[in-house]
């Protein structure tokens, strides 16, 4: 019989599967809120220079933030080996990460090509 | 399918090209999705697993989706993008079970009450501002473009940039109580010219009774206390309860789109209202007499 | 080699299996002993997961006919053109309990039924960790399910949809009682899902068989795990969302009352930020279930086992991103709701991915044409349809257009019905010789099939077509001469085929569940442990894992559990026990002892219901009558809880002993009641939310009219709670070495609940001081919510206080023995916590509003 299995830590692990997710939420929430605040307080008035507004900037700079570190976190977890122990945990993080980029370039187009707020 | 098929309205029209582009490569995925399994059934599915379950599960859907959100935000892009010429502005609000309709006339300068039925001038465009007295309704009109609800507190916009003449169905789209089902409207298109003669008949006072018969009627909507709910401008001020009369003869149905506006329904609808719409909030009149609901049914039937 | 607590990692016997032959006679009579079942009417207080598990599927599955009939009698009022057979206010009734009745009474209960039956079995363990909990959650279900549905008869069945939209479902559009007992009907259906969760969580991160890593653990587990992590977040936004609409009808309090601040969309919020992630809470364990029976038929291990892991944890994600895809015509804005539609076709992607692995499996493998086979192709081709008609919709344009028409109800009930139903229906065909033996007929299951996969495509495609012809929802009736008429005649015809097809399907198990009870042996060679045999006492030993599919690593592996040669084979204390491992790789921790049959929990279950249902007919006396008596019966059986033997530790196998119970957070009722805490506080972020919606709203914060408190009770009231928080830690100081005496116990926990309490009086009396008028604007009515939740949690405390008290007196605290007093310890911490930001979140907002 192989011997019993030894203890680990279970919520890094957790964390460390389900991190390109939880990135992913956070900028969503993000995108989300920002536009319900930023209407309401009024930044989508251009008063930039170049005639942008604060709010369409606040977006462009999260997502660019939020893609780059969505890219990062799919590199890290491409450098990580998918064999032995953690197995599971390797794989499950490529997937997530995958998905959470794919998840969060896709919010960020509405956020580059629509008009902010209503009339 | 006449949303799909027969789009009267810019709007409209990219909501329909959409529509069919969803509806064949839902299809066609559909098709191919099966024909795999049928191949995987036959165990003469190729390749490696991985190639399934990493190149159709993920690259696959990816690409198609990616392609598709692209699609969608460009043409959600354009629908919003603000009118190119002065929008006709509209004011819709919903009641149980109703429609009340403002138009601002030109000529005084006020805002005219209707009810149950728009019209609108082909080739302008147009804005409906739309809220509820109530609870949550739909506003929808199919073959004009998408659904917009009316919530009570908010002021919801809907733009239709109808393309020519003719006569549109549209039905509340929200759930609003016990006659949401008897909720529907009409949408008459005109030419320019059309709709400015419209317009101004609408603005004006009610149409004097042409006989004696509807002089009598006349009479009875006074006597009988419809002013509580209706108002008939130029003959009884009325209260804002319910559809406004003044012109109920031009409108093409009764009741939000219930029954055909025509002499003998019109008589049934104010005396046997319970009948056909049980529920609603105008109790029926059977108590009156057949002379004065007559009466009542060819005075309004004139009211164009 | 042997170990004990905090000796190190424990280690196994180096040769052979953990316990050898011969066992030691009697041990298998001492464990049948300690695993007795009540006979006659004395089972009903039985409390172990096989007989609650059939108990609760037997239950959702009345709800289904139930509910199914009132569908019939839509379809067959819709089947003409101006229909009259029911008026429109009886049809009203209908959809509404139609919709509730499924999604509240049979959808969630059902997939927790399922996996109340079988998990343990799937898992190794003996039970689930909380037996009366289960008990307690399937009776309040029961009592209340029925009592709700009763209304039907009765005419008071709510009548404004499923969903319960305000203004309509506010008191000044429907005056009666009916949207009262849909919303306490609701309340029931919270309790057990909120229990359901914690059995979940627990029950899988916990209580696995000894080696059973999380990469060895099967997919019907990970699924279950992901629900109920899901409805732990998703849940209390219903329960904070039905709260505040109770206290709006009860109390006139307008949240959801425009002209006085509040807003309809408010609702619309909270509900779908429930809904959605609860139609994914319905749908991922049958999507489970499918990842347990495709390899079973296949006869090969699941293709793209990991991945489908991580694409169970997406979906799990992104579902709580989709609320608004329902409020797609509500007016919020398209940007926002390009986000949502964005997200909602990022689900599609974990979705595809499940579903070409399962086809891969079935490729690789080869597949055996059993009914429950038929049941899988109906869902793959079904579901497939179901989730292409959601990417459609998810397209903003498309669903302006077919947004609450009969085109939505075609695509939620080909998800539902081809996505849950046909797994389910499989998984009876599956899994029923485990409950008695019995396989179900293969001939009538073809029937079954036929007609139900027939008679579901003929009764719903035919919605896409209306509703694609501008058929709105939920009306009662339709005008002829709009093209509506085939469509629905086509529907009728189909929907009372389907229900035919499971007439068919109920007839045949309840035959088939009353012969006699016989031994399954094994007909399908599923490779998954449930199917080991096993008696009241689960498996003769506790397996231990090796593999992912145990059943086909070794072909003496059944023989080795079933003769006692795992761990456990007998009951060390003459008890039920089961063995906590860790969560990530299934080491052995500690013994745990489960409970035996008792009526607490059915009594108690008894009187929630009872309370709740009287409330509504506003019986208020009676009703504090019965709630003060499941009060009673809660406590009576928490005092029984958290009670430790004289052994303290316990040998499972040959020279291997773990520790009898622990403590601190290594105990298994801790994470549970740390569950309890994260439900707590999304229910009071649910709230929270509700009033920086409300405030945002207004022009001015705090709105004209209303004012802030004073700043100096507020500070004094945060203070009073932080020093309440710190006496209650320094009162468990001494524990730590020795028990907790009633003379150290009474003065800081009564000064620390008298704190709280005050606390909370202060904070009352500084908004009260500044004129806070909750009837007057929803400002004002979201503070006076958050302050009664804070009110409702001092009530609490003070019942802590008690409680610990009693248990100290009783000489029950000591350092061994000291969940009690930590679990409170958790709630009341939680309690101050919130009071401090309430007492902070006004001030806050306005701030921020500035």
């Amino acid at each position: 019989m192989t011997p019993l299995p030894t203890p680990a830590p279970f919520f890094a692990a957790l964390l460390r599967g389900s991190l390109p997710l939880w990135l992913w939420a956070l900028y969503f929430a993000f995108a989300y809120a920002g536009v319900a605040v930023g209407c309401r307080a009024g930044w989508q008035q251009a008063s930039l220079p170049g005639g942008a507004s604060p709010l369409r900037a606040l977006l462009l700079v999260g997502s660019g933030l939020a893609v780059a570190a969505a890219l990062l976190l799919v590199v890290r977890s491409l450098r990580r080996p998918a064999t032995g122990g953690d197995d599971l945990l390797a794989r499950v993080e490529r997937i997530a990460a995958g998905l959470a980029l794919i998840a969060i370039a896709w919010t960020a187009v509405p956020a580059m090509l629509l008009p902010l707020c209503q009339p | 399918m006449n949303w799909l098929r027969a789009p009267a309205s810019q709007q409209a029209g990219v909501l329909a090209e959409m529509g069919w582009v969803l509806i064949i490569g839902a299809t066609v995925l559909l098709l191919l999705t099966m024909v795999v399994l049928v191949l995987a059934l036959r165990r003469r599915l190729p390749g490696p697993v991985r190639a399934w379950t990493v190149g159709a599960g993920i690259v696959f859907p990816t690409v198609l989706l990616s392609a598709l959100l692209l699609y969608d935000v460009l043409r959600v892009e354009g629908l919003e993008r603000p009118p190119t010429a002065d929008p006709l502005v509209i004011g819709v609000t919903g009641h149980q079970w109703w429609w009340e309709v403002r138009y601002h006339d030109p000529a005084s300068g006020r805002w005219i009450a209707l009810a149950n039925e728009l019209h609108l001038p082909a080739g302008r465009p147009v804005q409906i501002g739309l809220t509820s007295a109530d609870v949550i309704h739909s506003f929808w009109v199919p073959t004009l473009g998408g659904k917009m609800d009316t919530v009570p507190g908010r002021v919801n916009r809907l733009a239709i940039t109808a393309l020519a003449p003719g006569v549109h169905r549209g039905q509340c789209a929200e759930y609003c109580g016990t006659q949401h089902a008897l909720m529907a409207l009409h949408v008459v298109v005109d030419t320019p010219e059309d709709f400015d003669r419209w317009l101004a008949a609408q603005a004006s006072a009610a149409t004097p009774p042409a006989d004696a018969v509807a002089e009598r009627g006349r009479d009875a909507f006074l006597a009988h206390g419809c002013a509580a709910c209706h108002a008939l401008r130029g003959v009884a001020a009325g209260s804002e309860l319910g559809p406004d009369l003044t012109h109920v003869g031009s409108r093409l149905w009764l009741g939000a789109g219930t029954v055909r506006n025509e002499p003998a329904t019109l008589r049934r609808w104010i005396a046997d209202i319970q009948g056909i719409k049980p529920g609603a909030r105008m109790p029926s009149f059977k108590h009156l007499d057949a002379a004065t609901l007559d009466a009542l049914a060819a005075y309004l039937g004139q009211l164009r | 080699m042997t170990s004990v607590a905090g000796a190190g990692p424990i280690e196994a016997p180096r040769e052979g299996l953990p316990n050898s032959l011969p066992r030691p006679p009697g041990e298998l009579e001492r464990l049948r002993a300690a695993w007795w079942m009540p006979t006659g009417w004395r089972r009903f207080s039985a409390v172990n997961n096989t007989y609650i598990g059939v108990l609760y599927i037997g239950t959702a599955f009345v709800f289904l006919l139930l509910a199914g009939a009132l569908a019939l009698l839509m379809r067959a009022q819709l089947a003409l053109p101006d229909g009259q057979l029911v008026s429109a206010g009886t049809y009203n009734q209908l959809f509404t309990m139609h919709g509730t009745v499924m999604m509240f009474l049979f959808a969630v209960p059902i997939v927790e039924a399922v996996a109340v039956y079988v998990l343990p079995g799937m898992l190794g363990a003996r039970d689930l960790p909380f037996p009366r909990l289960s008990a307690y959650a399937y009776w309040a279900y029961a009592f209340g399910g029925f009592a709700f549905f009763a209304t039907v008869f009765v005419g008071l069945a709510p009548d404004s949809g499923w969903f319960m939209y305000p203004p309509l479902s506010s008191r000044s559009y429907s005056p009666g009682l009916n949207a009262d007992f849909w919303l306490l009907g609701i309340g029931f259906i919270e309790i057990s899902a909120i229990a359901g969760a914690v059995e979940l969580i627990i029950g899988i991160l916990m209580t696995r068989a000894p080696g059973m890593t999380l990469a060895r653990m099967p997919v019907y587990a990970w699924a279950m795990l992901i629900v109920g992590l899901m409805i732990v977040f998703a849940f209390p936004a219903i329960i904070a969302g039905t709260a505040l609409l109770e206290m709006e009808r009860a109390f006139d309090w307008p949240f959801f009352d425009a002209n006085r601040g509040g807003d309809p969309l408010l609702w619309q919020h909270l509900f779908w930020f429930f809904g959605h992630p609860e139609v994914y809470i319905i749908f991922l364990p049958a999507a489970g279930m499918i990842s347990s029976l495709v390899p079973a038929v296949a006869g090969t291990p699941l293709a793209g086992h990991r991945a489908i892991v991580a694409a169970l944890m997406a979906v799990g994600f992104f579902s709580f991103a989709l609320w608004a895809h329902h409020m797609f015509s509500a007016g919020l804005g398209s940007l926002s709701l390009s986000f949502v539609s964005a997200a909602s076709l990022a689900v599609a992607v974990p979705a595809a991915m499940q579903i070409f692995s399962w086809i891969a499996t079935i490729g690789r493998g080869r597949l055996r044409y059993d009914t429950q086979t038929l049941f899988l192709l109906g869902f793959l081709f079904t579901f497939v349809f179901g989730g292409l008609t959601g990417i459609m919709v998810a397209v903003l344009p498309f669903d302006w257009q077919v947004h609450d028409t009969y085109f939505v109800v075609a695509h939620f009930h080909y998800v539902l019905i081809g996505g849950v139903v046909f797994p389910l229906f499989a998984m009876i065909y599956h899994w029923l010789p485990l409950v008695g033996g019995q396989r179900l007929d293969e001939r009538l299951g073809r029937w079954v099939f036929g007609l139900i996969f027939g008679g579901f495509h003929v009764a719903f495609f035919p919605m896409h077509i209306a509703g694609l012809l501008g058929m709105p929802r939920r009306i009662y009736t339709y005008p002829a001469g709009l093209g509506w008429e085939w469509p629905n005649l086509i529907s009728t015809a189909g929907a009372f085929t389907l229900a035919s097809g499971i007439l068919l399907l109920t007839f045949d198990v309840v035959r088939m569940l009353r012969r006699p009870s016989k031994d399954h042996d094994d007909p399908w060679r599923a490779p998954t442990m449930e199917w080991i045999p096993n008696e009241d006492f689960a498996t003769r030993s506790i397996p231990n894992v090796e593999s992912r599919d145990p059943l086909w690593q070794r072909p003496s592996f059944v023989e080795e559990v079933v003769s006692g040669q795992h761990w456990l084979p007998g009951t060390v204390t003459g008890l039920r026990e089961t063995i906590v491992t860790g969560a990530r790789r299934a080491d052995l921790r500690h013994l745990i002892i489960l409970p035996g049959p008792g009526w607490l929990p059915l009594v108690a279950a008894f009187g929630t219901a009872a309370y709740f249902l009287l409330l509504t007919v506003k019986w208020v006396i009676t009703a504090h009558a019965f709630g003060l008596v499941a009060i009673v019966c809660t406590i009576a059986w928490l005092w029984q809880t958290d009670r430790l033997p004289e052994a303290t530790d316990a040998e499972v196998g040959r020279g291997v002993r773990i520790p009898i119970g622990a403590g601190g957070r290594a105990s298994h009722s801790y994470w549970a009641t740390v569950i309890l805490v994260i439900v707590d506080m999304t229910i009071f972020a649910s709230m929270a939310f509700a009033h920086i919606h409300v405030a945002m709203l207004g022009d001015t914060c705090p709105p004209l009219g209303a004012a802030l408190p004073a700043a100096l009770p507020l500070l004094v009231a945060g203070a009073g709670f932080v020093l309440s928080a710190l006496l209650l830690g320094g009162c468990a100081r001494p524990l730590a070495t020795r028990a907790m005496s009633l003379s150290r116990a009474l003065p800081w926990l009564t000064a620390a609940a008298a704190l709280a309490v005050a606390a909370v009086f202060v904070l009352v009396q500084a908004h009260d001081a500044a004129g806070l008028a909750p009837r007057a604007q929803a400002w004002g009515a979201t503070v006076a919510a958050l302050l009664s939740y804070v009110g409702l949690h001092a009530v609490l405390i003070v019942l802590f206080a008690g409680y610990l008290v009693g248990r100290a007196g009783a000489g029950l605290l000591t350092p061994r023995q000291r969940a009690s007093f930590d679990n409170c310890a958790l709630l009341w911490w939680c309690g101050c916590a919130q009071g401090v930001l309430v007492a902070v979140l006004p001030h806050a907002t306005a701030w921020a509003m500035r």
